[in-house]
């Protein structure tokens, strides 16, 4: 952790940019203020290689319990990648190495032995585009119960309507929840993608870029779900777009070429960052 | 916008926003009857009590920045924030007239106390009830409450005039009273501040609410 006022930044802003992108060593600028808070997941000393190519340099960040949490860059900075290590969605890709840790709730995620499909239970995660199963819009939310063997229908039924509740969509389905999920709107596809993500009750929720297929009526519902369900649930999001993160998070990440640069309040980070790098950025200079 | 996170910054805007604005005006109510009492101690309260206004002053501009960094509001809801902002300085400025005003009940503390034209019980009574009413405008954002505190400010500033006229009378027929009439000379060139303030809160609402920037446009605005 370190408090280095933005003042006393020893190299120029385009000085320490450069150095990133020479692959010199640079060390997160974290704000006292995320060091206080409790954290659901830890990531510790992370690096991912893709094939030769490095894509995440020593990354330590702590994501608060029960807050949502933004981590926002420029294309190719290592957000999404990031994102998807913390359910290893990218152990999927072949050519993927990595080093270092993460921990949800003190339980290491990549500790060898580590089953894989228990772990994801324990993460919900909503993609940029909603991705309804070919199925009905109350099978959808039942799913990960069915794939564990739950069939007492009272059960089902009462996971579906409160998930369907805690993603503000009961009330718009509840009538049709015997009908196709591939009829609903775009918006309403992707509040279903969040019930169903919410119906197993994760530990983490994880989100990637999930308004950017979205019209501002069906994003607005969703920033507002979000909030509904900060609290209850911790939010992992990767947005691109800026506005977003400021509006939608208590904290925020910002990344670049693969490292985590600043991390602190989104109400510090968007109004005075400690860093000259991440000030041009929230203000568009680069990026 | 994510309305929910907006509405509860907002809320959390106006609430603190209005007990600055409450404050403010408990000051200058204590600080005016401190003099009218010859209380010194009152006087020292409201003195001791500025420091508050000036860390909530603080305060409710910090929760405007905030909430301009975080949420890009537009419309009527940048309106409203640039005129809180706007307001919470003046807030703070009538802040510093009620310290003005229980500095004259000290200065004046061993002095005998001539009797006020009556000018000046009209004009503090005046601007205090401008005030309020400023107070009722922005909480309502009310525009016929608005222009009745700006058509206000004119009263107040021929009331002054009368006042430093009998002032100045008084202080050439009792030279030996000098000193309070002058604590009393300031005194009205103060509430007439007072008013002023008022007043520009009183634009600011209307701006808020009209879109219109219309100082300097009484002519158009002050009447409806």
């Amino acid at each position: 952790m370190n408090d280095i006022p933005a003042t006393s930044a020893a190299a120029p802003a385009a000085d320490r940019l450069a150095a990133i992108a020479r692959g010199e060593t640079f060390e997160t600028v974290t704000h006292a203020s995320v060091a206080r808070e409790d954290a659901i997941l830890e990531v510790v000393d992370f690096r991912l290689h893709y094939g030769a190519k490095q894509a995440l340099f020593d990354i330590n960040l702590r994501v608060p319990r029960g807050r949502v949490t933004a981590l926002i860059g420029p294309s190719g900075c290592g957000k999404s990648t990031l994102l998807r290590s913390v359910n290893r969605i990218n152990d999927l890709l072949s050519a993927v190495r990595i080093s270092g840790d993460m921990r949800l709730n003190g339980d290491s995620i990549y500790a060898p032995g580590v089953d894989v499909i228990e772990l994801r239970k324990r993460m919900g995660m909503v993609f940029q585009k909603p991705n309804p199963f070919p199925m009905s819009i109350y099978e959808n939310v039942v799913y990960s119960l069915r794939i564990d063997g739950e069939r007492n229908a009272g059960v089902l039924d009462e996971v579906c309507e409160r998930s369907l509740r805690g993603a503000a969509l009961w009330d718009e389905v509840k009538d049709r929840l015997q009908e196709s999920a591939l009829g609903l709107s775009g918006g309403q596809q992707q509040r279903l993608c969040i019930a169903r993500a919410i119906a197993s009750e994760p530990e983490v929720l994880l989100m990637d870029e999930p308004c950017s297929a979205l019209d501002p009526i069906a994003t607005n519902k969703i920033e507002d779900l979000m909030d509904r369900l900060s609290g209850d649930y911790t939010i992992l999001i990767v947005t691109h777009n800026m506005q977003q993160a400021a509006r939608t998070s208590d904290f925020t990440a910002f990344m670049y070429l693969g490292r985590l640069v600043e991390y602190g309040r989104t109400e510090d980070m968007f109004r005075k960052p400690e860093l000259r790098e991440t000030e041009d950025y929230i203000t568009g200079r680069f990026g | 916008m994510a309305l929910l996170h907006f509405n509860r910054d907002l809320e959390n805007l106006k609430k603190q926003f209005l007990s600055l604005f409450a404050l403010v005006e408990d000051n200058l109510r204590k600080a005016m009857r401190s003099l009218e009492e010859r209380n010194d101690e009152l006087a020292r309260e409201v003195i001791r009590g500025d420091k508050s206004v000036d860390g909530a002053e603080v305060g409710v501009e910090e929760e405007c920045l905030k909430i301009l960094a975080l949420h890009q509001p537009v419309g009527q809801d940048l309106r409203y924030i640039t005129a809180i902002l706007k307001i919470n300085r003046n807030l703070e400025r009538l802040g510093d007239q009620a310290v003005a005003i229980a500095r004259i009940t000290h200065a004046l503390r061993a002095q005998p106390m001539p009797e006020w034209p009556p000018e000046i019980g009209e004009i503090a009574e005046k601007a205090l009830r401008m005030l309020q009413l400023a107070f009722e405008s922005i909480i309502h954002l009310d525009t016929a409450i608005a222009r009745q505190v700006w058509t206000g400010d004119d009263e107040v500033d021929e009331l002054t005039e009368r006042a430093l006229l009998t002032l100045r009378s008084e202080m050439r027929a009792h030279p030996e009273r000098l000193d309070a009439l002058l604590g009393l000379n300031s005194l009205v060139y103060i509430l007439e501040r007072v008013a002023d303030h008022a007043t520009n809160i009183a634009k600011d609402v209307l701006y808020t609410v009209l879109g219109e920037i219309v100082r300097h446009r009484g002519k158009e605005f002050k009447r409806g």
